[in-house]
């Protein structure tokens, strides 16, 4: 089970690591070609606080390893919000958990 | 023959894992297809746009919507101007340009996928999909306005941090309302 203030410190914390690229790149007027080291440490920084909150909710390694990949599955194939369903696949097995222990 | 071995166990790791998390991997079967088949009716919808050489409307609509919270938000001189590329909100030299991807849409489509992952495709979740969506384009509109009367205030620092800020609230607001899925599932089910 996960507080929801995990939840949202989570997020506060992944969109505090998108910032720093996204300042330099906007004020050297960059790509993200031109910072690869530096978009790619925080990249990793965010892979990182993902596997530790997926760790927190008691995943297994196998589910971890499958969330991740199907989460940046949806990254690289589709350009979509990788988080959001890091946090969806978060939420539904929470509840399916809760479910079989007959909390609900 | 420690290759041949190895294979086979390898599968029948997956395929047990995979028959374990039976939920879970129905959950992703429905996301995807799902988040898939949107998206891809959204790229036909953009590819139909640049044939016509048209703006989306999408875009259109929450770049409009900014324009008349930015002009509430008290930004004089406010312009609204669109391009096939995209529109221009705000005042002359201090303009926010609104692209597809600024729109919120892969991220509503996103949400709509985890309703439809969770609970299935029936009547009350595409009522429940429509309500989020609206809900989270309102938060769009209201990024975008409020960044419009940011930038008219000056401060391109500040600028970033609400920017993200706000990116941040938008995504602690889909998973409140994911979060409430399973106490609607429970509540739609009461009913006679």
């Amino acid at each position: 089970m996960i507080a929801y203030k995990d939840i949202y410190r989570y997020i506060f914390t992944y969109m505090a690591f998108s910032m720093p690229a996204a300042m330099v790149l906007h004020f050297n007027d960059a790509e993200i070609s031109d910072i690869p080291l530096l978009y790619g440490s925080f990249a990793a920084f965010k892979l990182w606080i993902t596997f530790l909150l997926l760790k927190k909710v008691q995943f297994s390694n196998e589910m971890i390893i499958a969330v991740m990949f199907f989460a940046l599955s949806l990254r690289l194939l589709f350009s979509g919000p990788w988080m959001p369903f890091v946090l969806g696949a978060v939420l539904f097995v929470s509840y399916k958990r809760k479910i079989s222990s007959g909390v609900l | 023959m420690k290759t041949n071995l190895s294979l086979p166990r390898g599968w029948t790791f997956v395929r047990q894992f995979i028959q374990n998390e039976r939920a879970f991997f129905g959950f992703l079967v429905r996301f995807f297809s799902t988040y898939g088949l949107l998206v891809f009716a959204y790229f036909l919808y953009l590819k139909y746009t640049s044939y016509t050489h048209s703006l989306d409307w999408v875009t259109y609509s929450v770049s409009e919507l900014s324009f008349y919270l930015a002009k509430a938000l008290g930004v004089a001189d406010c312009t609204f101007s669109c391009f096939i590329e995209g529109c221009y909100v705000g005042r002359e030299g201090k303009l926010i340009h609104v692209v597809e991807g600024c729109n919120g849409f892969k991220l509503a489509i996103a949400y709509a996928a985890f309703i439809i992952g969770f609970s299935g495709v029936t009547w009350r979740t595409l009522v429940q999909v429509l309500v989020g969506l609206l809900i989270i384009q309102g938060f769009n509109v209201l990024r975008i306005g409020v960044l419009v009367a940011l930038r008219d205030m000056g401060g391109d620092v500040y600028f970033y941090f609400i920017k993200y800020l706000f990116g941040s609230i938008i995504y602690a607001a889909i998973i409140t309302l994911w979060s409430l899925q399973p106490y609607f599932n429970r509540y739609v089910h009461r009913q006679p």
